[in-house]
């Protein structure tokens, strides 16, 4: 593989870092109006993306080995990116419902988490098992790729953190955020469908 | 001094704790220290100096007086800005039910409750802690007129459904107010609370540029504000249907007064109403959406400059403004 493209997955897997802890940033202005901003809140969100990441980790696993395309992965990503677009329309219903319905703020701030931010940020999380599989020419160097992968998208994470909270979030309401993020996943999966890395010809195992 | 941790706080706080908190400020020794509290949301400090009881937090290494206490005296209101807070009873034709939101020390809602023991008082507060601290040393003595219940001031409105006479809005940390309780949508929803012809009070530290935003964003709900400036506070209240004049609010604090011999006379206090009757310059209405509490409470309002000092400095000499 040209180390172009292995330079774009990478720069695509900083991207989707920022997005990912970016959204979870915006997400919390969407729970505090109903669930306040004590811990409770902190505490699903932070669960919630542990929960998207399980998943993500296992089913991206699972089908990078299946279908090793840059496609596949990018088709993934243009769906998140639906679902992080529509989390703006779709919360108010789902947080209105679940502030009324659960006393206990918890098990309230818990399911709307799951409800408005599981779908998108496991479909992202597929990025990093993925990554692997398509960067990785050689058992050999196993641990340094994975590493790489692990490493740059933290670096997003830290940035989307970060950069949501002191640059972004005076600058621009909430939902703004979450859409200009849905435009950023958008285009880490155009991109990665651009790309058509990975064994397109001979599909399964081959490597 | 006792220490007591909060479990869940030591839990989940840990790495927070070790990301932010420098060491010593966290368990620093305060002057006349005769508690700290670990909360949830913050560490508590309570003082003792020259029998004035002082409830201090400490959030991201800073230390902010809240309320103070003399027990000697527990009918006075040491703050001046809680002082007039209590103005805010002149506005509504009665006094039956009052909402508190941000406890404190509780000495404004004990204030009440000592002047006016028919009124209905209820006291919101995020932190469990704040409640058995006031409790513990600030005179606050709940009963069945005064009642403290533990929770965020915004989820409280979920699921009470009552109306209030009066609703004042005390609810800090350190220098900036939760976002979600200093929107177009929270005030919305403190006016849909209130009795007809009834006012909230907010208490705005008026030297971030938190202040103008405050303002325009009351005004954008309110038909009427009125400002009392209050020892490098600013105590703003606000209330629909027509403006009322001096002649009117006095008359009805000269009336309060004579019932219920107030400790700090509100007629006095009424004295010192300004009303807001333009919009605030650089303010721009807070909503849900678009609050950025925290970056707008720590710019310095008309210099830029990030605010230094503690909440409790400013109050005692008026910010530069």
């Amino acid at each position: 593989m040209p180390s172009l493209t292995q330079a774009a997955i990478l720069a695509f897997g900083f991207f989707l870092g920022v997005a990912m802890m970016g959204f979870q940033m915006a997400a919390s202005r969407f729970l505090t109006p109903y669930f306040g901003s004590g811990i409770q809140v902190w505490a699903s969100l932070i669960s919630t993306t542990m929960l998207a990441l399980m998943a993500g980790y296992y089913i991206g696993g699972t089908l990078a080995d299946r279908r090793p395309r840059s496609g596949v992965l990018g088709a993934a990503l243009i769906v998140a990116a639906i679902f992080l677009a529509a989390a703006p329309f779709i919360k108010d219903p789902v947080l209105g419902w679940a502030s009324g319905a659960f006393e206990n703020i918890v098990i309230g701030a818990l399911i709307s988490s799951v409800a408005i931010m599981v779908a998108p940020l496991t479909l992202m999380s597929f990025f990093s098992p993925y990554a692997v599989r398509l960067l990785l020419s050689d058992a050999q160097h196993g641990g340094r790729v994975a590493g790489l992968v692990y490493s740059i998208t933290t670096v997003g994470n830290i940035v989307g953190t970060l950069g949501t909270s002191f640059v972004l979030m005076p600058l621009m309401g909430s939902r703004m955020i979450t859409f200009t993020f849905a435009a950023v996943v958008a285009l880490c999966g155009a991109g990665l469908m651009a790309l058509r890395a990975g064994a397109a010809a001979d599909g399964g195992d081959a490597r | 001094m006792s220490y007591t941790p909060d479990r869940r706080a030591v839990l989940l706080g840990l790495p927070l704790a070790a990301a932010f908190a420098a060491p010593g400020v966290a368990h620093a020794q305060l002057a006349g220290q005769v508690e700290v509290v670990e909360s949830e949301y913050s560490t508590i400090y309570v003082t003792r100096n020259g029998g004035i009881y002082s409830m201090v937090f400490g959030v991201n290494q800073k230390l902010f007086t809240e309320s103070l206490y003399n027990p000697a005296q527990p009918r006075e209101l040491p703050v001046e800005y809680t002082r007039y807070m209590t103005a805010g009873l002149a506005y509504p034709p009665a006094v039956t039910n009052v909402l508190e939101i941000g406890l404190g020390g509780g000495t404004t809602a004990q204030y009440l409750h000592l002047h006016m023991p028919q009124a209905n008082i209820t006291c919101v507060e995020l932190d469990k802690q704040v409640i058995a601290l006031a409790t513990k040393y600030f005179g606050f003595r709940p009963d069945a007129r005064l009642r403290a219940v533990e929770a965020d001031g915004r989820r409280f409105f979920a699921r009470d459904r009552r109306r209030y006479d009066l609703i004042m809005v005390d609810a800090y940390r350190g220098t900036f107010v939760p976002f979600h309780l200093l929107t177009k949508e929270f005030f919305t929803i403190v006016k849909s609370r209130l009795t007809p012809g009834g006012a909230m009070v907010q208490n705005i530290e008026p030297c971030t540029m938190l202040y103008p935003a405050a303002i325009n964003t009351l005004r954008a709900v309110f038909a009427n504000i009125d400002i009392y400036e209050a020892g490098g506070n600013v105590v703003a209240i606000a209330y629909d249907g027509p403006e009322r004049t001096a002649a009117s609010l006095q008359a009805r604090a000269v009336a309060l007064q004579r019932a219920h011999a107030f400790r700090h006379p509100l007629p006095q206090l009424l004295a010192g109403r300004a009303v807001q009757r333009t919009a605030e310059p650089n303010g721009r209405v807070l909503v849900d959406d678009f609050a950025p509490a925290e970056s707008l409470a720590g710019t310095a309002r008309g210099n830029d400059r990030t605010v230094q000092g503690a909440r409790g400095q400013i109050r005692s000499a008026r910010c530069p403004v």
